[in-house]
């Protein structure tokens, strides 16, 4: 909204040209996340008080979770307060018409409503494991994955202007990547899956998953800023393909940075329920927020044609997801045995007997080390 | 080998092997007797290609106990083919249907150097609840806890040491468990060491004077330590509106002779 008063009102001599200001994406984007914050924390204390007023807490397994009475008791479905204030913010300080921004939105949202569906129907049933169907999680997500490629690929609706980034994936140490078409498809719907799956399974514990998750939707703001503006992205050979006349030539994509707005509100917003998330926390973000979080991340990776970004950066995401998927995959399905000690990756160190504010924090520091690795991709390509 | 092709025929063949799953998880909740046509049905089970169903049937001799199939169980528990949760399952639940010692303890002695973790740790829970104590069986597990790097195993040989409450040699090596390493394990020499002093009231004091040393508000403690449930027990009381009982009293309300430490209902 703000950067249409700059486009409607702005002259360069008149009284309202302080408005020149919202024309910067990092200005903006600062905004976006000071507005996130602000709408979290002023939001947040009234949502915790009518959900406890309506009972409404963290459904537990006592078998795996060892502090499962306090748990019990804390308020879930954060995530309502998270993804509204994402989308008020997204509103007020992105260019709404550069199509970036509502698909990774609306990936967010849809991400969001499946775990809406599922923290209700975990509530009715008064367990954490009478939630959605694994099946319907994956088919939901697997649907989820293909609209978002169906966008990215389709000549029409795509918001990525270079056709050849659209079909292409980037490879760690490959700036040309490899270009698959249509078959990048089936690809992004898998990347989904598992970024949506992935932070899911990280919002085990008190703040887990909410601070990778800041650290990567700021790399995600970093890397859209970069490829949305033609100076860095032709120094840092973004895109690149061969012209008719056989020369190398990067291309860059136009409205990324907007994008980078999106990532750093996200940002915002989480780091405001940190405030409350924080161990011991006294709000939990639930499916609701974790899928829907996990969903505009992925998104977001996506639509800057990063994916390995996000798995770098992402990769306490991944060493959770990973750890889940050979105890339950390889080790109970193929085997018949457990093959770690406790899955996802932080129960492990719980059972142990580390405890839990100093798991969290040992996997906040690999998550800033992942972010920092992720980073030197812009150049290391 | 063998075991993962049948996995992997099992999950080749969804349908049949859900609807098998689906009847052995419904009968496992409904049947609790060992009626006509029981032990039928759990043979074909144990005939399934998906573990999963084979480990329901494992579970339903029990829950039924279903005398004519408890060689079964001793057999499974032994069957290094087979799903290593099958013969954790086993273990676990061979002391439950209470199969006659001069069976069960010779197999669960060889079920302590299984390959499967939790094997050896429900093997050596599995002991001290089916066999007298006996010095031989308590060097058996200080043996086995010798070779043990696991540590749930460790764990559920310390449990063991701590019921069975034969000797000085155990005590020890329960006292040394307790003072370092990670909680899981020291948690539960502790917890065995304070069992043992109330079976053997000669070691009582030495068991409390180790415990007490012990920072019970230690990380990994805190979350896992006897200490930690006493104050839930007493947090309970208080809100119940009742005075606090005694320690003697609360021992009592605590420790029972027969099923070593309660856990507290909060």
């Amino acid at each position: 909204m703000f950067y249409l008063l700059y486009e409607w009102f702005y002259r360069p001599t008149g009284p309202l040209r302080f408005l020149r200001l919202f024309r910067s994406q990092t200005f903006r984007a600062l905004c976006g996340a000071g507005t996130a914050f602000v709408l979290l924390y002023v939001v947040m204390p009234w949502f915790i008080r009518w959900m406890r007023r309506r009972g409404v807490g963290e459904p537990t397994r006592h078998y795996s979770e060892l502090d499962a009475a306090r748990k019990s008791t804390v308020p879930t479905m954060g995530g309502l307060v998270i993804l509204p204030a994402i989308v008020l913010s997204a509103l007020l300080w992105c260019d709404p018409r550069v199509g970036f921004v509502p698909v990774a939105l609306g990936a967010g949202l849809a991400g969001g409503l499946l775990g809406l569906i599922d923290d209700l129907a975990k509530l009715r049933a008064g367990a954490s494991d009478r939630g959605l169907s694994r099946r319907a999680k994956y088919a939901a997500q697997a649907a989820l994955g293909l609209a978002l490629a169906a966008v990215v690929l389709a000549d029409g609706l795509s918001p990525i202007a270079p056709a050849h980034a659209r079909g292409t994936q980037y490879l760690p140490g490959d700036k040309f990547g490899l270009y698959l078409g249509w078959a990048n498809a089936l690809v992004i719907m898998v990347f989904m899956i598992l970024a949506t799956n992935a932070v899911n399974l990280t919002d085990g514990m008190d703040g887990l998953a909410t601070v990778p998750s800041v650290l990567v939707f700021l790399v995600l703001a970093i890397f859209a800023y970069v490829v949305g503006r033609t100076d860095l992205a032709q120094y840092l050979h973004f895109f690149p393909n061969t012209d008719a006349a056989g020369e190398v030539v990067n291309h860059h994509l136009a409205g990324a940075g907007e994008l980078a707005v999106l990532c750093c509100a996200a940002a915002g917003a989480l780091v405001g329920f940190l405030w409350f998330n924080a161990f011991p926390a006294t709000v939990m973000m639930g499916d609701v927020g974790a899928l829907g979080l996990g969903a505009m991340l992925g998104a977001a990776a996506v639509l800057i044609r990063q994916e390995f970004v996000f798995i770098i950066a992402g990769g306490v995401f991944m060493i959770e997801a990973g750890s889940s998927f050979l105890q339950d995959y390889i080790g109970l399905k193929l085997l018949g045995r457990r093959i770690l000690f406790r899955a996802p990756f932080h129960s492990a160190w719980l059972h142990r007997g580390v405890s839990e504010s100093k798991v969290t924090a040992r996997l906040w520091m690999l998550s800033a080390a992942f972010a920092a690795l992720a980073l030197a991709m812009l150049k290391l390509r | 080998m063998s075991l993962i092709l049948r996995n992997i025929r099992a999950l080749l063949h969804p349908r049949r092997h859900r609807a098998e799953q689906a009847e052995a998880n419904r009968m496992l909740r409904s049947v609790t007797e060992a009626t006509d046509g029981v032990a039928d049905r759990i043979r074909g089970f144990l005939q399934s290609d998906a573990w999963l169903v084979r480990n329901c049937a494992i579970k339903i001799i029990a829950r039924t106990r279903c005398e004519e199939l408890y060689d079964v169980l001793l057999d499974k528990l032994e069957d290094r083919a087979d799903a290593p949760i099958i013969r954790r399952n086993c273990a676990e639940r061979i002391p439950a249907v209470e199969i006659e010692p001069e069976r069960a303890v010779p197999a669960l002695r060889r079920a302590l150097g299984d390959p499967y973790w939790e094997t050896r740790a429900e093997a050596a829970r599995a002991l001290a609840r089916t066999a007298d104590a006996s010095p031989e069986l308590e060097a058996d597990l200080l043996a086995a806890l010798d070779g043990e790097r696991n540590q749930e195993a460790k764990a559920g040989m310390a449990e063991a040491l701590g019921r069975l409450a034969v000797s000085r040699a155990g005590f020890d090596r329960l006292a040394e468990m307790a003072a370092g390493g990670p909680w899981l394990v020291r948690h539960q020499a502790a917890v065995a060491l304070l069992e043992m002093g109330a079976r053997r009231p000669e070691f009582a004091r030495d068991a409390a004077e180790i415990v007490r040393r012990l920072d019970l508000l230690a990380e990994g403690a805190a979350t896992r330590s006897v200490f930690r449930d006493r104050m839930l027990e007493l947090a309970a009381l208080t809100q119940e509106g009742r005075p606090f009982p005694s320690p003697e009293r609360l021992r009592k309300r605590y420790f029972h002779l027969k099923q070593g430490w309660l856990k507290p209902r909060v």
